[in-house]
């Protein structure tokens, strides 16, 4: 059985290689997507693919012998999953992959935020002494409202993390944890408008699919607590650009926190990175070796 | 007919059912009667115990209630109980025992100037002239209690006059007092608070007692502007599942000031500004601010624009003339309590015992004496109209026997006390068990007086490490002494299912549960 591994290269690659040098089976690993791993794909009955390598259905549809794909991720958006399906492919993901990783990202942005580290750094590093500045403006974190927008497993995992930060959690999901639940997590369940209105910050954890792609519209922005934090570590799609731009513009957020983007890396020009009060950083919610499946 | 007779007849015709007390010679010449006319007497083994459970009663009935004293010594034992229900502004009517006026001339056993010593506690002293006067000083001790301000009333009975033969009879009267209001104020105010940007309630104890909640309900809502709670209420100043409402107010001035600056109109409605600790602001100094009240007392105390009048029926007319208002809600106080506690669950702090004690308890009345924990008990366990009690006074040994008296007048009652003010008032444990009351009593025990060493704390002071301090008893063993069954929680493991036991069934039951001994930070 041919087995690929599409993975990026980091320092784990060569333990990696061993490690699959010792399997019963042909198991390659490629650290690139180019002409060369999609010709060497073709024979590939077993996948291990991540988000790093988006696999369009073009290239798919090449593979002509693949059977099964585990994706070392929680979400699997980068792939037509509908597609595979129609195949009889297998496609599986590791739920429980980074679900530690981005709630503790999640948290260091919204501390980033709320102290102005980035601000903080930059002036110090300048020769700026900020320090009355940033005493009026710098906030706790102990006493916001905190909001959940999808309460699965990394939702479950950032709750369990503000319990000690003294803060008041709310959360949305479609569906609403026990009673049991939300007493262990301290997470009292609302509306969607609600967690907009009601909270001071609102980090989002639902998967991408057709009934979360731009869930965090317009509408729903317009419905928000002037100042609110947005956090997006989940899937780029989710939060309507446009509405995100005019929402960072207009003051109704005070900042937003983007761990994700539609073309990733993002573009030069690309107006999200220049937009005012907006903490871009490259991709690095779930991306350590502790959370690699 | 006897003196004492007609006194309980008139008294029985005024709808009283019970006398509250704890016999003494120079009142058994009148409790002798009551037999005759199905009025009970109500036992307590302390006499300030026995005007807390008659207040008790009087908290759910809003009519007086009486309360029989041993002449001066039950009067000594029981002045801080009076002074209680007269700031709480509850009608009561205190009958003092007296030595027989016949040798009162040689200062007898058990003769004191009775009078002298109750009227700085009561909001007056009535003693008969003559014997035909002991029916008709209950009536004006009556009239005058429902007179707002409500208030206890006293009355010397010396023993000779109530065993005396009388020729008067007397029936009962229809009396009542309607407060008004002026039009023009109405108007004057309704327009002030049409052209404040961000207007402000602050609602107190009198909505409770005059039950005028829907009253304010309804000018807040068209208002749709935050409302407050008076510092330190006494009882429910507005329903606190209401998204309006935004908590208590806190007893100090500075903060006071603080927490209204935003708003540029408050209408204090039916409340009394309780202050303590003392901090160097003047309260509510500069703001734009009008105060209505039933207490006239109230009203002349202040230097702000204050309108002493019927609260409810102002505040139906001020509905009728301000603008509605719209404005997106940015807040919800509770979804706040469920994190906080969480968050107090590892080190059984109050807020997660009192979230598990809101989880079951299912419409008792709430007595709050907790005292460093009463922040965090107002804020779990919530106002509701005639559900939330405490000592206006900052009594400690009232909320025990009062919550037994609210039992015995109707409905069951939860007493949600400290390990120090359980001690003031555990002998109550044997009436609540003698009348089997329905009343729940949960002691939250910090192992001392965290209040005083939370005061110390805030001053530099070193005494809080002082063993006089932390007095240590254990309230069970008390109550099974008493007839009352009895646990402990003193762990997680043991909270749930001792509170089931609890708050299950009927009472009287008592447990006491060791909480989180850490000092709170309250001044």
């Amino acid at each position: 059985m041919k087995i690929a591994a599409l993975l990026p290269a980091g320092e784990y690659t060569k333990e990696l290689e061993l490690i699959l040098q010792s399997f019963p089976h042909e198991v390659k690993l490629f650290t690139k997507l180019d002409e060369q791993t999609v010709e060497h794909l073709k024979e590939v009955e077993v996948l291990v693919s991540t988000p790093f390598f988006p696999l369009t259905r073009v290239i798919l549809e090449k593979m002509a012998k693949l059977r099964f794909v585990q994706c070392a991720s929680t979400g699997y958006d980068h792939l037509d999953v509908e597609y595979l399906k129609q195949r009889g492919v297998i496609v599986s993901n590791v739920p429980d992959a980074n679900k530690e990783s981005v709630a503790e990202h999640v948290i260091m942005v919204t501390l980033c935020i709320l102290r102005r580290l980035e601000y903080a750094l930059q002036s110090t590093r300048n020769g700026v002494w900020v320090l009355g500045e940033l005493a009026s403006s710098a906030h706790e974190l102990m006493g916001k409202s905190f909001g959940i927008l999808g309460m699965g497993r990394i939702g479950r995992q950032l709750a369990k993390r503000l319990v000690p930060f003294e803060v008041t959690t709310l959360y949305y999901d479609l569906i609403r944890l026990n009673q049991k639940e939300e007493e262990e997590l301290g997470a009292s369940y609302v509306t969607l408008e609600e967690l907009f209105r009601l909270s001071d910050i609102v980090s989002i954890h639902v998967p991408l699919n057709h009934s979360t792609h731009s869930m965090v519209n317009a509408k729903l922005l317009s419905q928000a607590k002037r100042g609110l934090i947005l956090i997006n570590a989940a899937r780029a799609e989710i939060v309507e650009k446009s509405a995100l731009l005019e929402a960072l513009e207009n003051g109704t957020l005070s900042a937003a926190a983007l761990d994700v983007y539609e073309n990733e890396p993002p573009n030069k020009d690309d107006p999200i990175l220049t937009a005012p009060k907006n903490s871009c950083d490259a991709s690095l919610r779930g991306s350590h070796l502790g959370s690699a499946a | 007919m006897k003196a004492s007779e007609a006194f309980f007849n008139i008294a029985k015709s005024h709808g009283v059912t019970r006398v509250y007390g704890n016999p003494g010679t120079t009142e058994l010449p009148l409790l002798d009667a009551l037999k005759k006319f199905d009025i009970e007497y109500m036992l307590a083994l302390q006499d300030g115990l026995c005007v807390a459970m008659a207040e008790g009663e009087s908290l759910y009935t809003r009519k007086p209630s009486i309360v029989s004293l041993h002449t001066v010594l039950g009067l000594g034992n029981s002045i801080s109980y009076i002074y209680t229900s007269l700031k709480n502004r509850t009608p009561l009517i205190v009958s003092i025992g007296q030595q027989d006026t016949r040798h009162s001339f040689h200062n007898p056993f058990l003769y004191a100037k009775n009078d002298e010593i109750a009227k700085s506690v009561v909001k007056q002293v009535f003693t008969p002239f003559t014997q035909e006067d002991v029916p008709r000083v209950f009536v004006k001790a009556y009239r005058l209690c429902v007179t707002p301000p409500f208030g206890p009333v006293a009355i010397v009975l010396p023993m000779d006059y109530v065993d005396s033969d009388i020729k008067l009879e007397h029936k009962k009267e229809n009396y009542s007092v309607k407060l008004g209001v002026d039009e023009e104020v109405v108007k004057s105010v309704a327009e002030r608070l049409d052209q404040a940007k961000n207007p402000a309630i602050v609602a107190g104890y009198e909505l409770d007692i005059f039950n005028e909640h829907e009253a304010l309900r309804k000018l807040a809502e068209k208002l749709c502007c935050d409302v407050y709670a008076e510092p330190l209420t006494s009882r429910c100043a507005f329903p606190s599942d209401h998204p309006l409402f935004c908590g208590d107010l806190l007893p100090a001035s500075a903060l006071l000031n603080m927490t209204l600056a935003p708003y540029d109109f408050v209408l204090l409605v039916g409340c009394s500004l309780l202050l303590y600790p003392y901090t160097v602001l003047e309260p509510l100094y500069k703001k734009s601010v009008v105060e209505i009240t039933y207490d006239a007392e109230e009203g002349f105390s202040r230097t702000w624009e204050t309108h002493v009048c019927d609260v409810g029926w102002f505040l139906s007319e001020l509905t009728l003339h301000v603008k509605k208002r719209e404005r997106e809600r940015t807040q919800n106080l509770k979804y706040s309590l469920l994190s906080k506690a969480t968050s107090a669950k590892f080190r059984m702090g109050a807020e997660h015992v009192l979230y598990q004690i809101s989880k079951r308890n299912a419409g008792r009345a709430v007595f709050d004496e907790a005292v460093s924990l009463s922040p965090i008990l107002r804020s779990f366990l919530g106002y509701f109209p005639k559900r939330y009690f405490s000592a206006r006074s900052g009594q400690l040994g009232w909320a025990l026997p009062a919550s037994i008296g609210f039992s015995l007048a109707a409905l069951p009652s939860l007493a949600v006390i400290g390990d120090g003010s359980f001690n003031y008032a555990s002998q109550a444990l044997w009436s609540a068990s003698k009348y089997q009351t329905d009343t729940v009593f949960i002691v939250l025990d910090n192992k001392g007086y965290a209040i005083l060493k939370s005061y110390a704390r805030s001053r530099n002071m070193e005494v809080t490490e002082e063993e006089w301090l932390s007095p240590e008893t254990k309230a069970e063993s008390v109550a099974n002494a008493y007839g009352v069954d009895s646990r402990v929680a003193s762990d997680l493991d043991s909270l749930e299912s001792a509170l089931d036991w609890a708050l299950s069934g009927k009472g009287p039951k008592l447990l006491r549960i060791e909480v989180d001994t850490t000092i709170p930070q309250l001044f």
